[in-house]
């Protein structure tokens, strides 16, 4: 689980061209939209893409977004449920 | 309708020259390449980079030329905002389209397509200044800026603005210059360069000291015939209460392309057989958007009330000490022409 | 404003109908052109969509042009409806050298580049001028069929467009700079832009229900429309008869975001306010409100918001008309300036199809009625917002001097 979180750390910073950030300033439990890293809604939209891109998993409710991405750790747990690639 | 007299009142580029900076009017860099990009400042001193991640070149160089502008000149909201701009947010617009042929319509980026409707330099500008006055976007190939010109200069003659914040935007990736350049728009033996362009000036009602020069007249028209132009430009003048000797000198896209340069000079030579030819796509390469900085170069020029030598076209021998009035020509494929006149204050 | 100004043409082509009577029996009928896909050839062939009922063939034949592969399917309609209203308008031939063609695309020929797209690399210079044909390409290509303007411009707002290209059309007459104008748009589906709406995950799987409280997102249609604006001098003088009035319009930026509108509708609020201030109206002056209306919960909320900050508690009788088009991007402006300018002359109104369920706080729309009691409609007002928040709204009004 550990890499899983340390991949995605590497991953949201490059999809989301986040430059002057560090995986180490990603702290995994902290929120990823509205505070924490203070992502958007188009960002929702690149994270839905990633994760169908690197782990085959297809969100087709944009709404559940918030959820599934509320941190690192969160989406990580979700990945390894759910990835088929 | 009673004309109002109308000025530039500021003007910033970004492009194959020093940014943001008139140091092309003493030292200009000089290329050999066919493709040039622009030199482009460090985004970093004018946008956080929170908000610029998404955001590609043109983007960034429009807001930081726009940005810039609007500190010169004290404006935080400028009453309207209206840009020209032919090919858009290209970068971002290849790489979807690339991305979707390839990955046979899967897994796309949204930021990408949100980027690739030519209006999002535009908005982005009103969006970064929270600007709610009129806001437009045009994209005409090589008329996109004048045509921008053209509605700024509506938008102060009706009065629904006081201030417009006009610009000319376009970007230039390899894979498109390779298209370009085999259908014979650039890239082609002894032409200048493609480049890109960025640039933003603040158009103004109120006269004051610091005006870099008065927008006399603007006006387009498609497939004239000799005789039109010479209606269109005598009116221009009339309208502008301006003598034809006021002209000074004109100014030519010529760019070492045979058609494209026989055909300003059939022009300028029916035109205004007499005064110095001008030429400025040497200094800035050649895009469709590129008449945006040739603007802004005549108002330098008209600003500092001097040419250098290497703007003269050296087919004409004539030279000017003092410049009162500059009409800029711009032509599309030889059917659609832009005239700009500029005036000293 | 000062000087009237005069709409003398008009033409329009969509899924509803290639022209406007088939237009008119479409929208009396409550007949829509959502349809599975049928000329548009994606992955995504589930999506619902509004496409003109011509393949790119059928629409060379019927203009009597030779098959073309750089002809586009943009140009294609943009000629069609720009042909019915030079004809209404009784322009042809020499007179269009004192008219001037203000159109508007975002796609313009992408449906032609993305089709040869994968060869693009070894291509020869005749796809690489189908590649890099762009929006001000396009509105030559409309244009040429027909003659030489006075001069060409193209605007792209994205789904604001249309409506600018008409508002730009006005100015030049105020300015007068300009006695004829024609402006409109034109825009074919293509892949692009529908696999980037469906990144955006805001279409429906479903036929769009504006205004519902379960709406789902928008369908994605296609289409052209064009209407000829003039002062009432040069009307007069040509002899041409006022089909109705652009008394108003108006032009805002939400300043949000790229691709959401403000919860309160600033820039909406502003566009419209703006059209009736210049037409010289009160809200309650308007009769019917043809409104943006995508069917996003997005939009259709903000849209709500800003209407009910125009009108308070006295909201004229509202309806989208995307619900039977589908949402024609850059065409959407002049598509739905058409259909309230048949409306306003054949005393309807245009229904909001799909609808049953109200949103909270939400409008109730004009559903559909066969044979329902004309409508007296004085003053009509039709929004487009563009990506961007680039907002517009204009109102049309009865000529006076109508029979």
């Amino acid at each position: 689980m550990e890499e899983l979180v340390e991949e995605l750390k590497k991953a949201i910073i490059e999809t989301l061209n986040l430059e002057d950030i560090t995986p180490e300033d990603i702290d995994a439990d902290a929120p990823l939209f509205g505070s924490g890293l203070g992502l958007d809604s188009i960002d929702a939209l690149e994270l839905i893409v990633l994760i169908e891109k690197r782990y085959g998993i297809k969100l087709k409710d944009p709404s559940k977004s918030r959820e599934v991405f509320k941190s690192v750790n969160v989406m990580a747990q979700f990945i390894a449920e759910n990835r088929t690639k | 309708m009673n004309r109002k007299k109308i000025y530039i009142q500021a003007a910033e580029q970004i492009s194959m020259q020093q940014p943001l900076s008139e140091e092309w009017m003493t030292a200009p860099a000089a290329y050999e390449e066919p493709l040039v990009k622009a030199v482009n400042p460090v985004f970093r001193d004018y946008l956080p980079a929170n908000e610029a991640r998404r955001m590609g070149n043109i983007m960034k160089r429009a807001l930081v030329t726009a940005l810039k502008v609007l500190a010169d000149t004290g404006t935080e909201h400028p009453d309207a905002i209206v840009t020209g701009t032919s090919l858009g947010c290209l970068d971002y617009t290849e790489r979807f389209l690339d991305a979707m042929v390839e990955n046979g319509e899967q897994t796309l980026s949204p930021t990408f397509f949100m980027q690739s409707t030519h209006n999002t330099v535009g908005s982005a500008l009103g969006i970064y200044t929270k600007t709610h006055g009129y806001n437009v976007t045009y994209s005409h190939g090589c008329v996109s800026f004048e045509l921008s010109l053209l509605d700024a200069w509506m938008q102060l003659q009706t009065g629904n603005a006081q201030t417009t914040l006009v610009g000319g935007h376009d970007e230039m990736v390899e894979s498109y210059f390779d298209l370009l350049r085999k259908t014979g728009y650039v890239g082609q033996p002894g032409m200048v360069p493609c480049s890109e362009v960025a640039m933003s000036m603040l158009l103004t009602t109120g006269s004051g000291k610091d005006r870099l020069c008065e927008l006399a007249g603007i006006r387009l028209c498609n497939s004239p015939t000799m005789t039109d132009i010479q209606a269109l430009t005598d009116e221009m003048l009339a309208e502008a209460g301006m003598e034809r000797a006021a002209v000074s000198a004109v100014m030519t896209g010529i760019n070492g392309h045979p058609d494209n340069d026989q055909c300003y000079r059939e022009v300028a030579d029916a035109l205004f057989p007499d005064v110095p030819l001008l030429r400025y796509k040497h200094l800035f390469g050649e895009n469709h958007t590129v008449s945006a900085l040739g603007t802004y170069a005549a108002a330098q020029l008209l600003k500092q009330n001097s040419i250098p030598t290497f703007m003269y076209d050296e087919r004409r021998p004539q030279r000017c000490d003092s410049l009162s009035g500059l009409l800029l020509i711009n032509q599309m494929k030889g059917r659609e022409y832009a005239f700009t006149l500029l005036r000293r204050p | 404003m000062t000087e009237p100004i005069l709409v003398t043409g008009a033409g329009i082509v969509s899924a509803i109908g290639i022209g406007k009577e088939e237009t008119l029996a479409s929208l009396l009928a409550g007949r829509t052109g959502i349809r599975p896909m049928k000329y548009l050839h994606s992955c995504h062939s589930e999506l619902p969509v509004g496409e003109v009922q011509l393949s790119n063939e059928e629409m060379m034949r019927r203009m009597g042009v030779d098959a073309d592969p750089g002809l586009t399917r943009t140009a294609l309609m943009g000629r069609i409806a720009l042909g019915e209203a030079l004809e209404q308008a009784g322009l042809e031939g020499k007179a269009l050298r004192k008219v001037h063609l203000i159109s508007a695309t975002t796609v313009g020929g992408m449906d032609r580049r993305e089709a040869f797209h994968a060869q693009e690399k070894s291509c020869d210079r005749q796809h690489a001028m189908i590649a890099v044909h762009n929006c001000g390409d396009s509105t030559e290509m409309i244009a040429r069929h027909f003659g030489e303007f006075a001069s060409l411009s193209t605007v792209s707002t994205a789904c604001s467009s249309a409506t600018n290209a008409i508002i730009t059309g006005a100015n030049m007459l105020r300015c007068g700079l300009a006695d004829v104008v024609v402006c409109g748009g034109s825009e074919s589906l293509s892949l692009f832009h529908l696999n980037g709406f469906n990144t955006l995950m805001i279409l429906d799987q479903q036929p769009c229900r504006p205004f519902d409280r379960d709406r789902a997102g928008l369908n994605l249609g296609e289409g052209a429309a064009y209407i000829v604006l003039e002062t009432a001098a040069s009307a007069s003088r040509r002899g041409a008869r006022p089909l109705c009035r652009l008394s108003g319009y108006g032009n805002a930026c939400d300043a949000f975001h790229q691709t959401a509108s403000s919860d309160n509708g600033e820039g909406a609020f502003r566009a419209m306010d703006e059209a009736l201030r210049m037409a010289g109206l009160k809200p309650a002056d308007i009769q019917y409100v043809n409104a943006h209306g995508t069917g996003t919960p997005n939009n259709d909320e903000s849209e709500t918001h800003a209407l009910r900050r125009v009108f308070g508690s006295e909201l004229p009788p509202v309806s989208s008309t995307k619900s039977f088009t589908g949402h024609t991007t850059s065409a959407s402006g002049s598509i739905e300036a058409v259909i309230c300018m048949l409306a306003m002359q054949h005393r309807f109104l245009p229904a909001n199809m799909n609808w049953t369920t109200p949103m909270d706080n939400g409008i109730t729309p004009v559903t559909y009625v066969p044979d329902a009691a004309p409508a007296e409609l004085t003053h009509v007002l039709s929004n487009a917002f563009g990506f961007g928040g680039n907002d517009s709204a204009l109102i049309l009004s009865k000529c006076d001097c109508q029979p």
